[in-house]
């Protein structure tokens, strides 16, 4: 800083300066004689020991009483001191604290001394204080002012003298550090280049930087937050600079301390003194980078600004960096319990799960278990995982009942219990949340819900008391599920059987909630009202209105076939395929296809066009079936296949013709999953005797993601019947993987139980089955499944089991087909191994009398009970049957019935 | 791609148009700062195939990769419509916390992209206006509109 040397006064003054700015003194005596009553030379004098001793405000008080003697005064010299004291008294107004009066003195400075050398300085100055204010206005004002009047190009260059190095240090530190504090970027960056590397070290600086990004953070400017932070010096790019001053310092301080004259030791110690205050500071900075977390805390606010800016992958990116490369430091916790809430924020469910349970197991009793505990049960819930949820849920409350969000997962437990469909349960755990907590934010919820549960147990009395309640409960305020209660309401009513009641109080929601987005379903409810009534037309127009306002494809597909249904009623069956095409077309693969394309064949049936029914079918699959994983369309295939049976061969052929061509079409288009589907048909369509030319189509395809349900079914029967037992498994996989809400999907766990049963893995297969009946328990196709459990148990030796099992089958009587004639067959053969011939016959006997139709268990049972009346030795009726079988004509030719008429020649012939 | 073209391609471009005989040039002859800035000009240039055959012969360095690497690996994933392991590549890039990166800015302007490419609007402004604000009047912050 460069310094004026006046005379007089001035030159006094000049020497203060540089005196107090770079030897602090020791303190002076301040006398209590007002400074008006003393001598200007005294005045200089004790101004001068003031400065030393670092007493600032009183010395501002010294220079200001000197200002008001020279104020007067006019010649160059009284000038030019009253310039450095007014100088002087804004930098002693800076470093007593006093902004607001040094900005005043530095800004008079420059108004009154224009020419002056320190204007410049002066200029900075005032920056200065402004920034110690904290004043951003009057900075950007003051920055303005000087750009509006060519000086700012001077203040830069004053700055980018080298000669003003040190006193830029300090200044441009304060400044910076003041633009960090206020997150302004702008200013910050123009005084950036000024600093120097201690200065950009600066802990003061950097603390700055962190609170400007918080400030930010604060204030929902998250961009702004992570560019302040990405500015923070880490703790290892601190660290050495601070050693190094460190260094520096010591070594300066170990030196013997120069010989100075005797008047001057004092301070000269206390020069000494005051260096070691600074080593002792820095060593304190470097212990705090070294034990407060610094690096973890920065990495956390970057972080969290991420997630703020819904950026989670990068924020689970720097959370995991603190947890793993700090697991024992205190933040590693929070990091962890904010990772897994990014994971949930990117529906990252498997690596939440993980993330979740990760947390849970290491920080039992946690700051944050109660949260992570909250959002997974709720991943638990979305994911159908509902015995894991309660395991949680309850084992968090038995822990500590009264935890901090126990209404919250009492909550969730009810809804647990409510999906589990364990009604009672919820309802109590409804009522818990209701009673316990009545503050908690979730009552309202719960009050609801318990409602629900009483309608899906049926009491229907009991809901619409609850929704009343709920609807005239004055204490909540804002009701929140005010509308759905009054909807609610009117479906328990419904149920309740007070249908004027149900209706009076759907209008009422249809006028109160005419946005709610169950105004669709309340429209198909008085439909359905209307309709019971045998009012079709006006129950037609209500379905209509819910097809308007549907939100979802669940509301328009329920009022589009309740409107089928009552067309039907009325046999408009071609306003009925109209309506459920417009239906397809509007919601395309979202569409319940199945039930869709049924009842169009069923109308196009009803109108004795089947031609027309295929036709749609067959669009469906074209428009639908490139993708594998549309469920609906296998539901088609399936329905057109079961609507060929029977049918005439024109019909059949003029299917075959279209399936080819659909097949060349797929193939030209490189629709792959298509062309899979129509040679599937294709395959189904000529049974087993014919398929063998469409399976080469299937074997080639290495790629199974092209596949959709029923061409990996076909593939898998007939691996099985080439004796591929482990195709079938690997298929079933992917399957379940890929289709586990397919219909055909019991028919693929059947096919792998085959398999299983074909490699002789009994103990598989059994468990394999268990799984299937637990799982499909009152589906048709658990016949099968039953038949090849106890297949196992026969051929593994437990035939009482087996029979048990076989048993079992008939518990499902529709629909067995062959599958009954092929039991009875089979308990007879555990009987005749078990010594019960007598038995077994009667089973045997049971079959070819009651399913003749089934020629192949038939014979095999007509065979079987000879060989039980040889046993019995009863030789007459092993003749006599001999004779039915060789006159029943769909016995006669079978291999059994060739080995009876070969029998009964031999007993002729004597 | 025409949107990811980076600010070196001038430079880059002389190197790549050298490697465009692939084979001849032996990655094991050069830095892996040299190939991968090779493989960004053939990025630059839209030869994927190219620049992913090279960017292989680059092995993984200690520490999870240089940013160049990362930010490389990240413009492939984005390329084969990967979207979630680019942004795991581009937040190692982030988590390098490498002050004077050149690549942080491209990282952050691919990272856009994706969100971009993902429908995620907010999470695209968010990073167009911390490019303008990290990066004033430099390109990168001229083509964050690019981004919006």
């Amino acid at each position: 800083m460069k310094l004026l040397f006046p005379r007089g006064f001035g030159f006094q003054l000049a020497i203060l300066s540089v005196v107090c700015f770079l030897f602090p003194l020791s303190l002076c005596a301040v006398d209590v004689i007002p400074v008006t009553s003393k001598s200007t030379t005294v005045l200089v004098q004790e101004v001068q020991d003031l400065l030393a001793s670092g007493l600032f405000k009183e010395a501002a008080g010294h220079l200001q009483e000197i200002l008001v003697r020279l104020e007067s005064l006019t010649d160059a010299e009284s000038v030019s001191a009253r310039a450095s004291c007014l100088y002087q008294l804004g930098e002693c107004q800076l470093r007593s604290a006093d902004f607001s009066g040094a900005t005043e003195s530095f800004k008079k400075f420059i108004t009154e001394f224009p020419r002056d050398e320190q204007v410049p300085a002066a200029r900075f100055m005032v920056l200065e204080s402004l920034a110690r204010q904290n004043d951003r206005i009057q900075m950007e004002a003051w920055l303005t002012e000087l750009r509006n009047s060519g000086a700012f190009d001077g203040l830069m260059q004053f700055l980018s003298d080298k000669n003003n190095a040190a006193f830029r240090r300090n200044s441009v530190l304060a400044l910076m550090t003041g633009y960090a504090e206020q997150g302004d970027l702008g200013n910050l960056r123009l005084f950036l280049p000024f600093s120097d590397e201690q200065g950009l070290a600066d802990a003061g600086f950097n603390v700055a930087l962190m609170e400007g990004g918080d400030r930010a953070f604060e204030a929902g400017d998250y961009p702004r937050a992570i560019t302040l932070f990405r500015m923070v010096r880490f703790k290892g790019e601190l660290v050495p600079v601070y050693k190094k001053q460190v260094a520096q310092l010591e070594e300066e301080l170990a030196k013997p301390l120069p010989w100075v004259p005797l008047k001057e030791q004092a301070r000269q110690r206390e020069d000494w003194q005051a260096e070691q205050t600074r080593l002792e500071g820095l060593t304190q900075t470097l212990q705090f980078f070294n034990e407060n977390g610094y690096d973890q805390e920065l990495m956390v606010r970057m972080a969290q600004s991420y997630d703020a800016m819904k950026r989670y992958r990068i924020a689970l990116a720097v959370y995991r960096q603190v947890y793993t490369e700090f697991p024992e430091h205190r933040l590693a916790e929070q990091s962890r319990a904010s990772a897994f809430q990014s994971l949930m924020a990117l529906n990252a469910q498997e690596e939440a799960l993980v993330a979740g349970r990760e947390y849970m197991e290491r920080y039992p009793q946690g700051r944050f278990e109660d949260e992570v505990a909250v959002s997974l049960m709720q991943l638990y819930l979305s994911r159908s995982e509902l015995p894991a949820s309660a395991e949680l849920g309850q084992r968090l409350l038995a822990a500590l009942p009264n935890r901090r969000l126990a209404d919250q997962i009492t909550y969730l437990l009810g809804i647990t219990s409510l999906q589990q469909q364990n009604w009672k349960e919820a309802s109590s755990l409804f009522a818990n949340v209701m009673t316990k907590w009545p503050q908690s934010d979730f009552v309202q919820d719960a009050d609801y819900w318990s409602g629900m549960c009483r309608i899906f147990e049926g009491r229907f009395a009991a809901a619409v008391a609850i929704f009343k309640n709920y609807l005239n409960n004055k204490t909540y305020d804002p009701a929140r599920f005010r509308a759905e209660c009054t909807y609610r309401l009117g479906v328990a009513q419904y149920g309740a059987e007070d249908f004027v009641g149900a209706e009076s109080t759907l209008k009422e929601f249809l006028v109160l909630y005419f946005e709610s987005p169950l105004v669709s379903e309340a429209y198909s409810m008085l439909g359905d009202l209307r309709g019971s009534d045998g009012d079709l037309d006006l129950a037609l127009t209500m379905y209509q209105k819910a097809i308007e306002t549907a939100t979802d494809v669940d509301q328009d597909s329920y009022a589009v076939f309740q409107s089928a249904r009552a067309y039907e009623l009325q046999q408009r069956y071609a306003e009925t395929i109209t309506l459920v095409k417009a239906y397809m077309a509007r919601q395309g693969t979202k569409a319940q296809l199945a039930e869709a394309a049924l009842w169009i064949g069923k109308s196009c049936k009803a109108q004795g066009d089947h031609r027309q029914a295929l036709e749609i079918y067959l669009k469906t699959l074209t428009d639908f079936g490139n993708n594998p994983s549309v469920n609906g369309v296998d539901q088609v295939m399936v329905q057109l296949l079961e609507d060929l049976k029977d049918r005439p061969a024109d019909e059949i052929s003029f299917a075959t013709a279209h399936l080819t061509a659909g097949v060349e079409s797929a193939r030209q288009k490189n629709e792959r999953p298509l062309e899979l589907r129509f040679v599937a048909l294709l395959a189904r369509i000529a049974g087993q005797d014919g398929r063998e030319r469409y399976m080469a189509t299937l074997r080639n395809e290495t790629n199974l993601d092209l596949f959709s349900p029923l061409p990996l079914i076909l593939l898998a029967e007939d691996s099985l019947v080439r004796g591929d037992v482990e195709m079938p498994e690997r298929i079933a996989e992917k399957f379940k993987a890929r289709f586990s809400e397919s219909e055909l999907l019991i028919d693929l766990y059947n096919l792998e139980a085959a398999a299983c049963l074909s490699a002789k893995k009994y103990d598989r297969t059994i468990a394999l089955t268990d799984e299937i009946i637990a799982r499909f328990d009152t589906d048709p196709r658990v016949g099968l499944s039953r038949k090849l459990q106890a297949d196992a148990f026969r051929l593994s030796g437990n035939l009482t089991k087996a029979v048990e099992t076989y048993q079992k089958i008939f518990s499902t009587r529709a629909g067995l087909g062959s599958l009954a004639p092929e039991t009875l067959y089979w308990i007879g053969v555990c009987k005749r191994d078990q010594g019960e011939i007598e038995k077994a016959f009667a089973f045997f006997q049971r079959v070819y009398v009651l399913y003749k139709s089934h020629p192949e268990w038939a014979a095999k049972a007509y065979e079987a009970s000879i060989d039980c009346l040889q046993k019995l030795g009863r030789t007459a009726e092993v003749v006599q049957t001999w004779k039915e079988m060789v006159e029943t004509p769909s016995i006669r030719n079978t291999p059994e019935g060739l080995r009876a008429a070969e029998a009964l020649r031999r007993v002729n012939e004597g | 791609m025409k949107g990811l073209r980076t600010i070196g391609i001038v430079i880059f471009a002389a190197v790549s148009s050298a490697f465009s005989a692939t084979n001849k040039v032996s990655s094991a002859s050069v830095s892996p700062e040299v190939t991968l800035r090779q493989v960004l000009g053939l990025m630059d240039q839209n030869r994927m195939n190219e620049a992913f055959a090279l960017l292989e012969t680059v092995p993984k360095s200690e520490n999870n990769g240089l940013p160049l690497q990362n930010y490389l690996f990240a413009r492939r994933s984005y390329e084969r419509g990967e979207y979630t392991t680019a942004l795991q590549y581009l937040a190692q890039v982030t988590t390098s916390f490498d002050r004077n990166s050149e690549w942080l800015p491209a990282a952050l302007f691919l990272e856009g992209m994706v969100y971009r490419k993902n429908g995620q609007a907010e999470a695209v402004t968010y990073v167009a206006k911390e490019l303008v604000l990290g990066w004033p009047e430099s390109d990168w912050s001229r083509r964050a509109e690019e981004l919006k």
